[in-house]
């Protein structure tokens, strides 16, 4: 053999061989990057239930909005439900609700809105959808949206 | 085992290898141009939420901001040297390496993203091949040729994408076992993920409601995803069944976009099956034209 297949063989192998090395860890506590173990979708979630920490803005007459991730902490989905997972983990539900207020104040679509609400909610998602059942919520914190003197 | 040696060992145009090294080059730019809005945002880097992962382990807590700020820059300027193939055989290495370290950074934060792997991966390979031989600073006024030192390292880049759709596939068995092919984790992975997009005001499917209603289409889909991940390695034994399963692996990505909103970029624009392909042939058709363009062009000016 060739110093290029000899070269070819031990790169080959030791790609191959890193790549596949994730198959000797747990799915899921062994996943890393960038050598994964891919295990999205891949779990059950029974029931699909889903507990889960979010922030809304609400106004007078009943008026609610899911703050989107980007206002929150990041433009990802899931950095942002991370974010506020930790928050809330930490006992930061109240810091985290000011900042986000903070941020909305200045936004002219939030206008009709005098509030941040940071919630646990505990739904079942396929009754979401398919049924219309919405699950339970429990507010965590809540925080004005200061405005200043027009 | 010499007929297969030489199979794995067949040459391939040097167009070829440097393709990819353009394609992954071009999109790790452009990938990380888009994402700087992410890393000059400050909510997402929160010391508390720092969980290093791979490489990012070396380090003993989170960046300072400066530092921070500076890693997808620097990794940008290095892509764009990456992809002119200058003094390669030094920079490429030191890209791929900056490539490994800024992305595994962004995933050090409690959310590793599974559409940044292959990435990264195929980079780190194409940093130790001569992928500059062609289409490159390096190689300006070298006629390219066809040898075998081109051919194994597209092979490995197809085997580093098809090990990662069998790793994907195996998680689902050791998980769920053969149970999974019935649908049920599928849908259920489904509406909770929309239901989270949605209670985080983020822009969920439109049509995910539709299709959790009628189980027998999780079930086709779970068995179809089954055949695409752990079938991969069929993609190896001819270019028409590789392109047959390209087509079939990146079929399930725009499903993935179609009922959650996830995107997976590197696997929708191509570039993880553009090793199994002649994946040069769109490069120097444009190549070809642009040189025709100036040709008439010069012709018109004398």
């Amino acid at each position: 053999m060739n110093a290029t297949r000899w070269y070819g063989l031990v790169v080959t192998l030791i790609a191959a061989l890193a790549v596949a090395w994730p198959l000797t860890r747990h799915p899921v506590a062994g996943d890393s990057f960038p050598l994964s173990t891919y295990p999205m979708f891949a779990t059950r979630r029974k029931d699909a239930r889903l507990y889960l920490e979010y922030v809304i803005a609400t106004g007078p007459g009943g008026a609610r909005r899911h703050v989107p991730p980007e206002l929150v902490a990041s433009p990802e989905v899931m950095q942002a439900i991370v974010s506020v997972h930790a928050a809330v983990a930490r006992g930061d539900a109240t810091g985290l609700c000011r900042r986000v207020a903070t941020r909305l104040a200045p936004r002219a679509g939030y206008r009709g809105f005098d509030e941040v609400q940071v919630i646990a909610g505990n739904h079942r998602a396929i009754d979401w959808f398919v049924k219309g059942v919405h699950g339970t919520e429990r507010t965590l914190a809540r925080c004005p949206i200061a405005r200043g003197a027009p | 085992m010499k007929r297969a040696l030489d199979a794995w060992f067949a040459p391939a145009p040097a167009e070829r290898l440097a393709a990819m090294r353009l394609l992954v080059g071009a999109f790790a730019l452009v990938y990380l141009a888009t994402q700087l809005p992410l890393w000059f945002g400050d909510a997402q880097f929160h010391d508390g939420d720092f969980r290093p992962l791979g490489v990012v382990r070396l380090l003993g807590g989170p960046l300072p901001r400066g530092l921070r700020l500076a890693l997808p820059l620097v990794t940008m300027a290095l892509a764009a040297v990456f992809m002119l193939g200058f003094a390669y055989r030094w920079l490429a290495p030191v890209f791929a390496l900056a490539l490994l370290f800024t992305l595994s950074y962004r995933n050090s934060w409690g959310m590793p993203f599974h559409t940044e792997n292959l990435l990264v991966l195929h980079a780190l390979v194409l940093a130790i091949v001569p992928a500059a031989d062609a289409w490159s600073v390096d190689a300006r006024g070298r006629a390219a040729t066809s040898h075998e030192r081109y051919g194994w390292p597209l092979r490995v880049l197809a085997l580093i994408t098809i090990i990662a759709y069998v790793l994907a596939g195996v998680a689902k068995l050791r998980l769920g076992g053969w149970a999974w092919t019935d649908g049920d984790a599928l849908r259920e992975q489904i509406a909770i993920d929309n239901l989270r997009k949605h209670l985080m005001g983020a822009p969920m499917s439109p049509i995910a409601a539709t299709f959790l209603e009628h189980t027998w289409l999780m079930h086709a889909m779970a068995i179809g995803t089954m055949i695409v991940e752990l079938g991969a390695p069929i993609a190896l034994v001819h270019r028409r069944v590789a392109l047959a399963w390209s087509v079939a692996a990146w079929g399930f990505h725009v499903g993935v976009v179609a009922l959650m909103a996830i995107v997976f970029p590197y696997q929708l624009i191509g570039l993880a099956y553009a090793p199994l392909l002649r994946c040069e042939r769109p490069i120097a058709w444009l190549i070809a034209r642009v040189r025709r363009g100036r040709l008439k062009r010069a012709g018109a000016s004398e």
